[in-house]
């Protein structure tokens, strides 16, 4: 797992990712200088979970992912089954591309937890 | 992902591929690409979703996919040209890797690594070319004597590089018609006509010079005199420059236009416009406005757009500018200018992102009303 979100902070314009529990306990993290991992996780967590709710209460069905956009950042989270993949990009990133750059290793990070989840 | 994982995952696309010969579904089909994109297989992926649209042409979620495909395409050819001017560095990897960020519009990334293959290589006919280009199209949009200038003289250089470049000559004849030098372009034309009787572009190029009339050319020998000739000429004829009137049109037309004169009607507009069943309009006073709103979704934009100010201050994200919320049977979007909100429930056949425009759009006609 901790090489997956290597690899994924190694894309063009991500600054960091990270995979946490949905209570916000972090399972793997590479991020930049300054972002300390068990913060980001809280935060995320915080804000994911109410994104979510939202969702549920404005019925649109199971989420696909959250997109942050900031003036100097974006956040993209992708729940991965029962864990979530938070990623930070720069903003002028095609989003287009972002979401393609991400795909392959969240579909990676999806067969790991997979394979790592209980039977 | 490890040999044994991969294998795995080929065999269970595999069976699901086939199960969805017998019993084709559009949504599965995106889903069985996504999953080849997933495993770096762009061109199984292709291949399914031709299969698919044939099928289901009129698939909107199809048709996102094979966008995605051919982006993901784009991005590796931008990938592997990155590697080789790092690995080989020479003229034809820059034109490979320019050429690889054009192909995805990143005009500003197309346009740094040929001015650096000039700098680093000198003088190349393809990259004064394709620099030319660019600046004659810059030049049909800014209507500004400097850009006409810059890509006459990188257009001049690539021919005096490779006289016998075809496209170089065709473009500039073409920039010489559209200020007006008709000799001048006449003159490429025939040189280019010579050395490729063939070229169709060239050849139409040729009829409609043929048919302008002989009073109407410019003459002058350089093309820094033909550009101000053909100024003053127009200026005489008309008193004003038709880029000039075209600028003056557009700045009367926005002055003409109301900024923001009824919230509410803005509102049903927005819904209309973005195809969104609910809309939220909240000025930074805080007073609201909406097209089938309703508590909870009203609740909801607010508590969302709070969120996004700790969620941008606390990762030092500076300041939060839209939020987008994608489920499977519809997306929610905030935008979000100076305290002013805009806030969008979208049924899944709605594509997010070009109702964020439209919100942005009214956002900033409310901001700035």
């Amino acid at each position: 797992m901790r090489e997956a979100v290597r690899q994924l902070k190694q894309r063009v314009g991500v600054r960091g990712a990270l995979v946490m529990t949905s209570d916000g306990m972090v399972v793997a993290a590479d991020l930049c200088d300054g972002l300390a991992p068990d913060s980001v996780a809280a935060l995320a967590s915080a804000a994911v979970g109410q994104a979510l709710r939202a969702a549920r209460d404005l019925r649109l069905g199971r989420p696909r992912r959250v997109l942050l956009t900031a003036s100097f950042g974006r956040l993209v989270f992708v729940p991965v089954d029962e864990l979530m993949l938070v990623i930070v990009t720069e903003p002028s990133l095609d989003l287009e591309l972002t979401l393609l750059e991400i795909a392959g290793p969240a579909q990676r990070i999806r067969e790991l937890s997979r394979l790592n989840a209980p039977l | 992902m490890g040999f044994l994982a991969h294998s795995r995952e080929r065999i269970r696309l595999s069976r699901m591929r086939r199960r969805l010969a017998s019993e084709p579904r559009p949504h599965a089909i995106a889903e069985l690409a996504r999953a080849y994109l997933g495993l770096g297989e762009a061109e199984v992926a292709a291949e399914v979703l031709q299969s698919g649209l044939s099928l289901f042409p009129a698939s909107a979620e199809l048709a996102r996919v094979r966008l995605l495909v051919a982006s993901e395409e784009k991005v590796r050819r931008l990938r592997a040209a990155k590697e080789l001017v790092q690995r080989r560095p020479c003229p034809q990897a820059a034109l490979e890797l320019a050429d690889a960020y054009r192909s995805l519009d990143r005009w500003d990334q197309h346009a740094q690594v040929l001015r650096e293959a000039l700098e680093r290589y000198g003088e190349n006919g393809t990259v004064l070319a394709q620099l030319g280009e660019l600046r004659l199209h810059r030049f049909l949009e800014s209507a500004a004597a400097a850009d006409a200038l810059a890509a006459e003289d990188l257009l001049r250089r690539a021919l005096d590089v490779e006289p016998e470049a075809l496209k170089p000559r065709l473009l500039l004849a073409e920039l010489s018609y559209r200020v007006g030098g008709v000799p001048h372009a006449r003159a490429q034309i025939a040189r280019l006509l010579a050395i490729a009787p063939e070229h169709e572009r060239a050849a139409r190029l040729r009829d409609a010079l043929e048919r302008e009339q002989p009073g109407d050319a410019a003459h002058a020998e350089d093309f820094r005199s033909l550009l101000a000739e053909v100024e003053e000429r127009m200026r005489l004829l008309h008193g004003r420059l038709p880029w000039e009137e075209e600028t003056a049109a557009e700045d009367a037309a926005a002055r003409e236009r109301a900024p923001f004169a009824e919230p509410g009607a803005e509102a049903e507009a927005l819904a209309r416009i973005s195809g969104a069943e609910r809309v939220l309009l909240i000025d930074e006073r805080g007073a609201a406005w909406g097209a089938a709103r309703d508590g909870a979704f009203d609740a909801a934009v607010r508590d969302l757009a709070a969120l996004c100010q700790r969620a941008a201050r606390g990762m030092e994200l500076g300041v939060p500018a839209s939020l987008v919320v994608e489920g499977e049977s519809g997306a929610f979007v905030l935008e979000m200018k100076r305290g002013a909100l805009a806030g969008l429930a979208l049924p899944a056949r709605v594509d997010a992102g070009a109702a964020a425009v439209a919100a942005r759009d009214a956002l900033e006609r409310l901001v700035r009303g």
